[in-house]
């Protein structure tokens, strides 16, 4: 039997509004097949590096559930790598 | 006494021999107690001479010979050599072996080339030297005809020297030659030069040979030994060009590769279209080849077999025939449970020496097992093993179950790699050893028991005609597939793993190299020589044994994108699982991977797609009667021939000059048109 489980499938940069960067990581729960691959399974959910937990406001937009700091991808700099 | 000449030995060139020519009485009774005694090596030895100094009553006392090598020197009784007097040899061989057992024998651990420098030293005096010679020619000069070896420095320090002179002893060039006047006493026989026959060897021998063979570049230069298993390999030669021979000595299976155009010394970077030899060990037929052959060199010990002198040769091979190795590499080659047997003889220098050859391989052989069927790869050498060569010299070993190479490699490495050529039945032993002496981590496991299958080896061409080589993964390729990992792209590893990922655990590199070569399924394509291999490609399957489809994935290195990887690395994939039966592949793809999707789309069969929010899920189901092509540009399997990698193409990988935008921007999976 497979085990669904939450994993880190991304980690991206964003800005907040005084261009300050921030590593934000982005977790699904998934499933792992035998090539390692992993199939993810449901909505994405987010966090900064330290754990701090993120919502997802727009295609492009974050914001920190405990300060409300938004939070977003730099132009140019669009290094999600899928 | 009659007056003699050489004439009535060789019937030519008549050389008055004078009154040095004596029974061998005379001669022998000028040998004082107490003497230490020269043998000629090998098959050189004076046995007239041995077998009257043995007889005489009352005989010289405690007379002591040195030999380095003798066989069927001594006289025999009852199947064993029969001598009241002490020995001291260089070399342990099956005729003294039992007076080494009975203590009559002394064994000097040394290598050979350093003889000459210990006996001109002093340090081991020498009162008599009695050899076996040809006759002279006709300005007095005999030949020391199939052994010069030590006898050059012996002849500099012998207070006496002694000689038969036998006509059927062939006259050899190179430092061969010495006048009559360097004799003390001459005499005459004319009996057969004494034989040595290699004993026939085994499957398992052979296969060992084979795996020798296969790594024996045209233009390389041969140092053979004395073993056995080296001396089968000569016969996996045939097919080769431009050899060369540098070695200490040559034997019967030198004359096959001379006269099929082998062996033509042609790339020799020193003594060019020259065999370069210290003694012969053979039978009349070698004996024979060598007489009056200028295309033969013997010469000192000292100067074939110094490590400077070997490693002047491009593309020099030395091969040593051990009895045993640790799993950090310490090669047991003169004592093994606590016999001594053999000799350090020349291995070491031959070791170093092709170590510092441009292109050389030192190789040590051996058959996994001994002939009770122990291992002969232990975690440990044991109380009774001598270390011969140490694990810092020691490149390539090689056993029935294929090669290891371990120089530059740490212990963990090296324990992996000689685990793997080891004996099935002994692997999880000898990696349970290693567990427990910290020399592999405590997770590490073997998905395999089985041997490595070599004969899934394929050397193929992808574009541009270059060729690869596509083989079975390893547990030890772990290293090398973290290097591939890390020169894919970040979108190479996001299409492929379907997340980000910034290294690779051991335990994932593991899983795609570490399989049971049945439901677990890794192939690698790797580029350069055996012995610094870079893997370009990957590809694995894992099979569901309920749907009887395997789940396939591949990577390729970016250079090498574009260029028929990927292609190759499917064909054989296929080609492997339709040989087990395998239903078809199923495949997760990103859906802007279309070159994945184009690469699976090749696959013989049905296929069929069905997508979901994040994935193309593709499945091909082999036709039934799946008549898998093997790949058009697929060339005989590793043990046909030598894996001769070219190296021209080596850090040039051929990147299509035009490849597609979409392939640059999207090529985590292999993919070729």
């Amino acid at each position: 039997m497979q085990i669904r489980e939450p994993c880190q499938i991304n980690e991206f940069k964003v800005i907040d509004d005084q261009e300050n960067e921030h590593a934000l990581i982005e977790y699904r729960n998934a499933t792992k097949t035998p090539s390692l691959k992993l199939l993810p399974v449901g909505r994405s959910w987010f966090a900064l590096s330290d754990g701090t937990p993120v919502d997802q406001i727009g295609d492009e937009a974050f914001r920190i559930e405990s300060s409300g700091t938004v939070l977003r991808k730099p132009k140019r700099m669009h290094n999600d790598l899928r | 006494m009659p007056k003699c000449t050489t004439s009535d030995l060789s019937g030519t060139n008549a050389v008055d021999l004078g009154p040095k020519l004596v029974s061998a009485d005379r001669a022998l009774g000028a040998i004082k107690a107490g003497s230490r005694i020269y043998i000629g090596t090998g098959c050189a030895a004076p046995r007239g001479l041995l077998t009257r100094l043995e007889a005489m009553e009352p005989g010289p006392a405690d007379l002591e010979f040195v030999s380095f090598l003798t066989t069927s020197a001594l006289p025999q009784a009852g199947g064993s050599p029969r001598t009241r007097f002490r020995h001291r040899a260089f070399f342990v061989g099956s005729e003294v072996c039992g007076l080494a057992r009975s203590g009559q024998l002394d064994y000097v651990p040394i290598s050979l080339e350093e003889i000459p420098r210990l006996l001109t030293s002093g340090r081991l005096p020498i009162d008599v030297a009695l050899l076996q010679v040809s006759p002279p020619d006709a300005r007095g000069f005999v030949s020391l005809g199939v052994s010069v070896d030590l006898a050059p420095a012996i002849l500099s320090v012998a207070r006496t020297v002694i000689a038969e002179i036998n006509p059927a002893m062939p006259r050899t060039y190179g430092e061969s030659f010495v006048h009559l006047d360097r004799f003390d006493a001459l005499v005459k026989v004319d009996v057969p030069v004494a034989e040595y026959v290699h004993p026939k060897i085994g499957e398992i021998a052979e296969r060992v040979a084979r795996y020798i063979a296969s790594i024996i570049e045209d233009g390389s230069t041969l140092q053979i030994g004395l073993g056995r298993v080296p001396n089968e390999a000569l016969r996996h030669l045939t097919d080769r060009r431009d050899l060369g021979i540098h070695s200490d000595v040559i034997t019967d299976g030198l004359v096959d590769l001379v006269e099929a155009g082998v062996v033509t010394g042609r790339r020799k970077t020193r003594y060019r279209d020259r065999i370069v030899a210290s003694y012969c060990l053979g039978t009349r037929r070698l004996y024979d080849f060598v007489d009056n052959n200028p295309g033969l060199q013997l010469l000192p010990i000292d100067q074939v077999c110094h490590p400077e002198e070997v490693a002047r040769q491009t593309r020099m091979v030395s091969i040593t025939q051990a009895f045993a190795i640790d799993l950090t590499g310490q090669v047991c080659v003169d004592q093994f449970e606590g016999a001594f047997y053999g000799g350090v003889s020349t291995q070491v220098g031959f070791t170093r020496g092709a170590a510092h050859s441009a292109g050389g391989k030192p190789i040590v052989c051996l058959s996994s097992t001994t002939d009770d069927g122990a291992s002969r790869i232990k975690p440990l050498l044991e109380a009774g093993d001598g270390v011969g060569i140490a694990r810092s010299d020691v490149h390539y070993v090689i056993t029935e179950y294929g090669i290891a190479y371990l120089f530059g490699k740490s212990i963990r490495e090296r324990a992996l790699a000689l685990i793997e050529v080891a004996h099935p039945r002994w692997r999880e032993m000898l990696l349970s050893s290693a567990k427990k002496l910290g020399y592999v981590r405590s997770d590490q496991y073997l998905a395999s028991q089985a041997a490595y299958p070599v004969h899934e080896e394929r050397v193929v061409t992808v574009k541009k005609d270059v060729k690869i080589m596509i083989r079975p993964a390893r547990a030890g390729d772990a290293g090398a597939l973290q290097a591939l990992f890390h020169r894919l792209s970040p979108d190479d590893i996001y299409t492929r793993f379907f997340r980000h990922l910034r290294s690779m655990t051991y335990r994932d590199l593991q899983t795609l190299c570490n399989v049971n070569h049945e439901t677990e399924v890794a192939f690698l394509a790797v580029t350069g020589p055996r012995e610094n291999e870079e893997i370009v490609g990957s590809a694995c399957y894992w099979l569901n044994p309920t749907t009887n489809l395997a789940e396939v994935a591949f990577m390729v290195s970016p250079e090498w994108q574009g260029a028929g990887v990927g292609t190759a690395l499917q064909t054989r994939l296929v080609e492997y699982a339709v040989s087990r039966g395998v239903r078809g592949f199923v495949a997760v793809i990103l859906p802007r991977n279309t070159s994945m999707l184009r690469l699976i789309a090749r696959a013989p069969g049905i296929v069929t797609t069905s997508r979901d929010e994040d994935a193309v899920h593709v499945t091909v189901v082999f036709p039934a009667s799946a008549e898998v092509s093997r790949p058009s540009q697929q060339e005989e399997p590793q043990f046909a021939s030598a894996w001769q990698e070219p190296k021209t193409y080596r850090g040039l990988p051929p990147k299509e000059p035009h490849a597609s935008p979409q392939r640059e921007t999207c090529s985590g999976l292999a993919l070729v048109p």
